[in-house]
């Protein structure tokens, strides 16, 4: 392994770990659970179907930017103002098109998890 | 809280013990607030006295218990209605057909079994999904490629059971065509295998689905015949590379030799799924407004033509992709063109770059059209979800009507037209028109689409229902149904499949009878009720 190697791989490794020390580990594992229910709609990247349809944003995202325009991010993990009680009741009562998540899918550990995640300190 | 049906509180109560004794008290879900939880989120019934409600649900862990659960339902003659990861949406969701069924919810048993790449296939439970399938897919890196329907959230077996679609090529869009080899829970408990399956010590489950004697895979699918626990699913080795590309056609007179052509290619196994596009109609989500074309009814043959020629644009397209080793996608698309070219005066082409495959994962979240490449994701979300469009008023839900026409020009037409009128009839504006596409989700055969609006409003409800009834009934007038649909409406959906004073399904409940003689699956799912709750129909 060449020097520049070893540079590339600790900062990579470096980063990892500053990344995850950001994170309270209810956090973390709120994250995990983001990623997995909440990011493949309300995520950044999108790339969008049938011939252009979506190629802006993701559908939760589009939607958000369509009801908030610009007054607030359409990015959930951009949100500094989701109250626990706000984010429980949509995860498990749903909100227009999204639908209600049961305790099989999304635990009431995850969800205070995702909670801590969306609330956390920045 | 709903009961289920001649069950008294307190034998529900001792039939509840019975199910935490087996799955623990904490997959046993009785409260108001739980069982809330297994509404179904899109339901044209929201609200209303006849919306389907759960009296519980149980949430088991194993094929075991699973057994257990409904040798105990059997005791107590409580109705048990199995989902898999409960995200049909559009389709009834969690919910049961029947009020007061328990909601057996199989989204714990989430194991991924197997995945060859050299045979081919995945064995999977009820509770994996289309997201966790493709994630070990590529952990393991192995090399085989999905066929996803739009929502990556759902279960590859749920999906199949209930003839869902998907994007790739033609065999690999029938979920339930490319299922192979069943395990069943029967209605009384027991534990059936099918195909070789059911061999003790085959290695050929997977390999080999008839095994000897009738196939009985098929009255699993849409039904209330038994609970399936594990699914082997065909996949397609992955491919080296696809190609996207695309015919256009002058003419409106055109679409018929372009349906016909596209048949020979997609019934030759040569293309993938074909995408049908009408850019002087204005595309599929950007319908041009033919108000004024339409003043005077559906216009004739020689109005089309003129309004074709006045957009300035081809009357039809095609896209699909080619996939394959890039030598075979070259020759193919070579041979393509020459045979439209022979065929359709005007005929054109359009092609994109050659990709190689698999996606690498940081360019998989900026891929667009990802399901054409077996990619799982949520984005199909956008059609129903707020826009600029519907930004004061979007819906909560929906509930497709899918009309199954023929594959033919005139069948598009004919199911566009009607459909209009149903819409016209009942006061809503047209959502088709002489431009109306068809979509391919089955290689063999066409689909058009309508998608009305379900609500948290039961007046607004009640109008989208009376709308997605009188489809029903109008396109059963010109002999065409539809393949799949919420447990509001599918009495009426398999009342149109009448046949000999409607045999098939009376056919149906005969078996419904002597496989669960105390009717405990999901009663009244597609129509067919055990004998003891028959009188439910309608």
């Amino acid at each position: 392994m060449n020097k520049l190697s070893i540079l590339c791989l600790f900062l990579v490794s470096s980063i990892g770990v500053a990344e995850a020390q950001e994170l309270s580990p209810a956090e973390a594992s709120g994250k995990v659970v983001f990623d997995k229910w909440c990011e493949p709609c309300h995520g950044r990247v999108a790339g969008g179907v049938f011939g252009g349809l979506g190629t802006n944003a993701l559908p939760g995202t589009s939607a958000l930017m369509v009801k908030y325009k610009g007054d607030l991010p359409p990015v959930l993990e951009d949100r500094i103002d989701l109250q626990p009680i706000y984010i429980s009741t949509v995860v498990r009562g749903g909100l227009y098109g999204m639908p209600i998540s049961r305790k099989t899918e999304i635990s009431d550990a995850d969800l205070q998890n995702i909670i801590a995640y969306l609330n956390r300190p920045r | 809280m709903a009961l289920p049906p001649n069950t008294s509180q307190a034998e529900f109560n001792r039939a509840l013990a019975e199910f935490e004794s087996v799955v623990g008290a904490d997959w046993v879900f009785s409260s108001d607030a739980d069982v809330a939880l297994y509404r179904d989120s899109y339901s044209p019934l929201w609200g209303e006295e006849e919306e389907r409600i759960a009296s519980a649900a149980v949430a088991p862990d194993s094929v075991e218990e699973v057994q257990e659960i409904v040798r105990i339902a059997n005791r107590y003659k409580i109705p048990l209605y199995p989902i898999s990861t409960g995200r049909n949406l559009t389709y009834g969701g969690a919910a049961p057909t029947l009020t007061g069924s328990v909601v057996l919810d199989l989204k714990r048993m989430n194991r991924i079994i197997e995945v060859d790449d050299k045979r081919n296939y995945a064995l999977v439970e009820p509770g994996v999904s289309y997201f966790d399938l493709f994630k070990y897919i590529r952990e393991h890196d192995l090399q085989v490629m999905l066929d996803v329907p739009d929502p990556g959230w759902g279960s590859p077996m749920g999906n199949s059971l209930d003839h869902g679609v998907g994007y790739t090529f033609g065999p690999y869009r029938d979920h339930f065509g490319s299922h192979i080899g069943l395990e069943i829970v029967s209605a009384e408990g027991e534990l059936i295998r099918t195909g070789a399956g059911a061999i003790p010590g085959s290695d050929a489950w997977q390999d080999f689905h008839y095994g000897a004697g009738p196939s009985i895979d098929g009255l699993f699918a849409q039904s209330n015949f038994g609970i399936v626990t594990k699914m082997g699913v065909k996949l397609m080795p992955m491919p080296e590379a696809f190609k996207n590309v695309t015919v256009t056609v002058p003419r409106y007179q055109d679409l018929q030799s372009l349906i016909d052509e596209v048949n020979y290619l997609e019934d030759s196994y040569l293309i993938g799924m074909p995408f049908y596009n009408s850019p002087a109609g204005g595309g599929l989500f950007d319908p041009t407004p033919l108000g004024e074309l339409m003043q005077n009814g559906w216009p004739n043959p020689e109005q089309l033509e003129a309004f074709v020629t006045a957009q300035n644009k081809p009357a039809w397209s095609v896209s699909f992709h080619l996939y394959g080793p890039q030598e075979i996608i070259q020759g193919t698309w070579t041979a393509i063109q020459r045979r439209f070219s022979d065929k359709i005066a005007g005929a054109a082409f359009e092609e994109e770059d050659l990709h190689n495959l698999p996606i690498p994962d940081d360019d998989i979240p900026a891929l667009p059209d990802k399901a054409f490449l077996g990619i799982p994701n949520l984005e199909i979300f956008h059609i129903v979800n707020r826009n600029p469009m519907n930004d004061n008023d979007p819906p909560d839900g929906h509930a497709d009507m899918f009309t199954m026409a023929p594959r033919t020009a005139e069948g598009v037409h004919t199911a566009a037209r009607v459909l209009a009128e149903a819409y016209q009839e009942m006061g809503f504006p047209p959502a088709t028109s002489p431009f109306s596409t068809p979509i391919t989700f089955y290689a063999r055969a066409f689909v058009v689409a309508v998608l009305i609006p379900t609500w948290r409003d039961s007046a607004k409800n009640a109008a989208s229902r009376a709308l997605y009834e009188r489809c029903l009934d109008k396109i059963a007038e010109i002999g065409m149904g539809t393949y799949r649909t919420n447990p509001a409406f599918q009495e009426l959906a398999v009342s149109k499949y009448s046949f000999n004073e409607g045999a098939l399904l009376k056919y149906q409940e005969k078996l419904k009878d002597a496989i669960d003689p105390n009717g405990i699956i999901s009663p009244g799912r597609y129509g067919i009720w055990p004998a003891n709750m028959r009188n439910n129909r309608g």
